[in-house]
């Protein structure tokens, strides 16, 4: 098969022939006009409804298209725009979804006519008239619900024309008043919330400041601390004043300081016992 | 606004005994179910008017049948039966001008949400997926509608896994529909047969 002939090729085929060689369809091909998003994959390049269009006529296998890279593709392309298209975007996704439901219900298992399938009772064979029983089944109960939908429809106009007593808000008494949420959307939400907070009065914040420790300031208290207590102190004595996780982390270094330059010493009678520290003999 | 003397004796009036006869006149008692359903703000249930009038119910649907009668030759209201009770509205033919002063109910259901309504209606308690097995798509944003309109709500979880949500229809969904109660909806089956019928007929002309 010649490219530019119109023919389709599958993706097997193509290998076959040529690896890197890649499919392009032009437009004498499109049976109507296809100008969305364009894909460019190894077994086609062009709209990607034309992709699904060949699908849907048999004439490309969904299992071959890497529906993963098209959208990959497409995010890119996103990113590459000022802003987001609603229009493209919300078409791209329509067209991928289908095609991503093509190849899905490819993967499901499907009860084949005589196929043995898990029923209540244990497997059982559907013969093709039970199968078409079971879908008419199906099919007649929703359409059943769908003529009731209609029926209460009717009722419903029919009710709204009989008015009850009203009450002094204006709307019928004993009806909860219904907020049409419908129109409201996301950006509206948001700009709600912006106006909200707007709102507020500056006073409302609050500024906590953190207590500022440094190494420096808990070498200072250590040393006053032992100065005081010429017996010596348990760590955990060094930290009594610490009010958060932070500081006695930097007691804890400023005693390995103080360690470090000599001016302090720790003693341990025997492994496990409390260690205590001493100021070094000068 | 009556002052407190005036309330006293209006008081007095209503605990002594030439208002309440000893055995109730039923002209009178006739006149105190239209003064009930009157000021009533919602359909009131036969046990309430029961509660009230202190006679058997017997009577009082006789009387509202009378009064119903008497409403239907004469009145600009009607007495209907709605939601499990009895409440006085104004007639259908006269909805162009009563909703000339005053906004009729507004509700907007879609069709998808509507067709969701009846599949709980008919198959209360009902839970998500099993909805959404009939409707063979989504159904969530139709059942979030419902309940934010009140004609659905939750009425317990199945006890299977995952416990769903059981939903079922509300007292406003009667009276938002005009039903009785919902033995007033009628069979799903006559419905649903005719379509099997009309499938199978289908299916025979193709075969032929």
């Amino acid at each position: 098969m010649r490219e530019g002939d119109g023919g389709i090729v599958s993706h097997a085929e193509a290998v076959a022939e040529k690896p890197e060689r890649r499919l392009i369809f032009t437009a004498p091909y499109e049976p109507y006009s296809f100008n969305g998003y364009h894909v460019r994959i190894s077994i086609f390049e062009g709209p990607l409804e034309l992709l699904l269009y060949l699908v849907r006529r048999n004439e490309a296998d969904v299992r071959e298209i890497p529906l993963a890279e098209i959208t990959s593709q497409f995010l890119e392309h996103l990113q590459l725009m000022r802003e987001v298209n609603i229009a493209i975007t919300s078409e791209f996704i329509l067209t991928a979804a289908t095609l991503l439901y093509l190849k899905s219900a490819l993967l499901l298992p499907q009860p084949e006519i005589g196929e043995e399938i898990e029923g209540d009772d244990g497997p059982q064979k559907l013969s093709e008239e039970e199968i078409k029983a079971m879908l008419t089944r199906r099919l007649a109960e929703y359409s059943g619900y769908r003529e009731a939908a209609e029926y209460l429809q009717e009722r419903f106009e029919r009710r709204a024309l009989m008015f009850t007593r009203f009450n002094d808000e204006g709307g019928q008494v004993g009806q909860p008043e219904v907020v049409e949420l419908g129109s409201v959307s996301v950006f509206d939400l948001i700009w709600a919330l912006r106006e909200a907070l707007n709102r507020l009065p500056d006073g409302s914040r609050l500024r906590i400041k953190r207590r500022k420790v440094t190494v420096a300031m808990r070498i200072k208290a250590i040393l006053s601390k032992l100065r005081s207590k010429p017996s010596g102190c348990a760590f955990w004595e060094l930290c009594d004043d610490c009010q958060t996780k932070l500081e006695v982390i930097v007691t804890f270094i400023a005693l390995l300081e103080l360690i470090r330059q000599r001016l302090v010493t720790a003693e341990q009678e025997k492994p496990f016992a409390p260690i205590v520290v001493h100021l070094a003999p000068t | 606004m009556l002052n407190e003397g005036e309330m006293e004796q209006a008081n007095d009036a209503v605990c002594s005994q030439e208002a309440k006869a000893a055995e109730p006149d039923e002209r009178q008692l006739k006149r105190a179910i239209e003064c009930l359903l009157f000021v009533s703000d919602k359909p009131l249930s036969l046990n309430e008017l029961k509660g009230v009038l202190e006679v058997n119910s017997e009577l009082i649907q006789r009387l509202i049948g009378e009064l119903m009668r008497e409403y239907d030759e004469r009145s600009g209201l009607a007495i209907v039966e709605v939601a499990g009770g009895y409440q006085m509205v104004t007639r259908p033919e006269c909805a162009f001008y009563v909703s000339r002063l005053r906004q009729p109910r507004r509700i907007k259901l879609s069709r998808a949400s509507l067709e969701t309504l009846a599949i709980i209606a008919y198959r209360q308690p009902i839970t998500h997926p099993e909805i959404e097995q009939i409707r063979g798509v989504d159904s969530s944003g139709c059942i979030a509608r419902l309940l934010e309109l009140g004609l659905i709500k939750v009425v317990g979880r199945r006890e299977s896994p995952g416990r769903p949500y059981l939903y079922a229809t509300t007292e406003r969904f009667l009276d938002v529909f005009g039903l009785k109660d919902l033995s007033e909806l009628p069979p799903i089956e006559q419905w649903q047969s005719k379509v099997a019928e009309a499938e199978i007929e289908v299916s025979e002309t193709k075969g032929s």
